[in-house]
């Protein structure tokens, strides 16, 4: 059986990080290790618990999610890092792209493709 | 002057030089030219008797003086009869060759100088060119009174002083030429400045709205967007909990969603109002500040005071400005003050509004214009610009350690636009 992957999420929004890890909880591919609110808290959190991909937030207050992507990716280079973010703008996924992210997940998909890009990513 | 430059639209690109300015052309300005030919008129009227004494009325006119008279006259018709601007031009171009030639030819006649120096006045008959009219009418003056004034030293002694009278009319005539093409050029000056302001108020009025909606894109953002979303997600968490069956868990999950689906209900509803205030076009500037006030000072714990004295209420577009002024003030003393109280007056003073926002908070060393933004006080730059732009003024008094004041004042004057 294949293992599960293990989820770091990284959002400012405490009803976002809420609604997200409970409807995640569900899917037993997936292992929520962890949440953090911030791009500080998520540096401490992913040496910490060594996930296997983190869903980021792109839009954050102090670093935002393509800062914080462009500094995780080259210490982790094993580490998934799927973009999570309300724009759709072609600009703005390539900028994610080139910070070093794998994914990208509009916010309010729906839960099946949210995991399923989580999975494809993990295991890419 | 005044009739001109209503006349004249600004072409867009162009300054007030270039379009109003080939209007300033001197032929163009009906008054200056009735001016002129009444002038040169008064002038042959007077240099003939001065010229030639009780004797002119013994001997036939000279055919020169004909010639003259009869073109000054007519030119002085044209203008006060024909209104077409393009005759009115022809009619004063005419009058700048003729006048002056009336009056040298005429000094040649009457002042007896046997001396072809007058031919030297058709020198500036071909000078063209706005500017070019000026020089002609001044250098033709000019070498009239000089080709006089030289010709003293040729004129019989008993006719020196019909010399000197023509010397004087010449040099006269000059100077008032001279005078109107400064009022001219000042008028202008003003008008230039005028429409620069108007161009620059406008730039900003466009950066302004687009800040504006930059700010209303972000606040969307971060506010209803992210709810939603965590909305629909809650209801994707509901809807896998039901088709796996576990329906106490999906009941539990949705008793949670209609609270929070208010607050954010409320959320929307205080954004809104921060855009466009309902009380203020229904009651009015001061109950819109004494609403804004208290919900503020709630949020922030500040003890907000308000006094509105207004006779009437105002424009709709004044009382939007004030309404602004006041917000962004507030904001600024919940960000940076440090204060526990802020009062804000609001009265008609003087043909507008004052606006006064006073504070008991840390208070800073208040500079003026950029360096507001230079020292990061980005509030105050705007609530400065957002004056300027509605005509108004704005400044900042403030001591370290007692609290600061801002005085904005906006005229209450709101020009109507006319339909294209």
């Amino acid at each position: 059986m294949t293992e599960a992957v293990r989820l770091l999420i990284v959002d400012d929004e405490p009803m976002i990080l809420s609604s997200l890890s409970r409807l995640l909880e569900l899917y037993p591919e997936i292992d929520l290790v962890g949440t953090a609110a911030g791009a500080e808290e998520a540096y401490l959190l992913v040496e910490q618990l060594a996930p296997d991909l983190v869903l980021m937030d792109m839009r954050m207050p102090l670093v935002d999610g393509i800062t914080a992507t462009r500094h995780l990716a080259p210490q982790y280079p094993a580490m998934a890092i799927v973009m999570h973010t309300a724009y759709s703008d072609p600009a703005i996924v390539d900028k994610a792209l080139e910070a070093g992210a794998t994914g990208f997940v509009i916010k309010g998909s729906g839960p099946d493709n949210i995991v399923s890009t989580i999975l494809d990513a993990a295991r890419a | 002057m005044e009739q001109c430059s209503h006349d004249a639209d600004i072409e867009p690109g162009n300054d007030c030089e270039g379009t109003i300015g080939r209007h300033l052309d001197i032929n163009d300005d009906p008054s200056m030219m009735l001016r002129r030919m009444g002038a040169l008129c008064a002038a042959l009227a007077v240099f003939v008797p001065v010229g030639r004494g009780l004797e002119f009325l013994e001997q036939p006119v000279p055919a020169w003086y004909l010639v003259a008279a009869v073109a000054c006259a007519a030119t002085f018709l044209g203008s006060s009869l024909l209104s077409h601007r393009g005759l009115l031009r022809v009619a004063g171009t005419a009058s700048i060759w003729v006048g002056p030639l009336a009056i040298a030819t005429l000094a040649y006649y009457t002042g007896g100088i046997e001396s072809p120096c007058a031919w030297f006045l058709l020198i500036p008959v071909f000078w063209i060119g706005r500017d070019g009219q000026l020089r002609q009418i001044l250098a033709v003056n000019v070498m009239v009174a000089l080709m006089l004034g030289a010709s003293t030293f040729d004129a019989e002694p008993d006719e020196t002083w019909r010399v000197a009278v023509i010397l004087a009319f010449s040099i006269c005539l000059s100077s008032s030429e001279y005078k109107d093409y400064h009022r001219r050029q000042r008028a202008l000056a003003v008008l230039q400045s005028a429409h620069d302001t108007k161009r620059s108020l406008l730039v900003q009025s466009v950066r302004s709205s687009e800040n504006e909606r930059r700010r209303v894109a972000a606040e969307i953002h971060d506010g209803p967007i992210q709810d939603l979303t965590a909305f629909g997600y809650l209801l994707e968490h509901v809807r896998v909990l039901t088709e796996r069956g576990d329906v106490e868990a999906a009941n539990d999950a949705i008793q949670e969603l209609s609270p929070q689906l208010q607050r954010n209900v409320e959320a929307l509803r205080a954004t809104m109002s921060e855009l466009r205030p309902p009380v203020l076009d229904e009651q009015g500037l001061a109950d819109a500040l004494s609403d804004y006030s208290s919900a503020f000072g709630r949020r922030h714990d500040l003890d907000c005071t308000v006094k509105v004295q207004l006779r009437k209420r105002l424009d709709e577009s004044i009382e939007l400005v004030v309404y602004r002024l006041v917000q962004e003030s507030l904001v600024n003393v919940a960000k940076h003050a440090h204060a526990t109280t802020a009062a804000i007056v609001v009265h008609e003073d003087n043909g507008g509004v004052r606006v006064t926002v006073q504070d008991n908070g840390r208070g800073f060393v208040a500079h003026e214009g950029h360096e507001y933004i230079a020292e990061g006080h980005f509030g105050l730059m705007g609530m400065k610009e957002r004056a300027e732009m509605a005509g108004g003024t704005f400044r900042v008094e403030s001591v370290l350690g007692r609290g600061t004041t801002t005085h904005a004042f906006v005229p209450t004057f709101v020009p109507k636009l006319e339909a294209a």
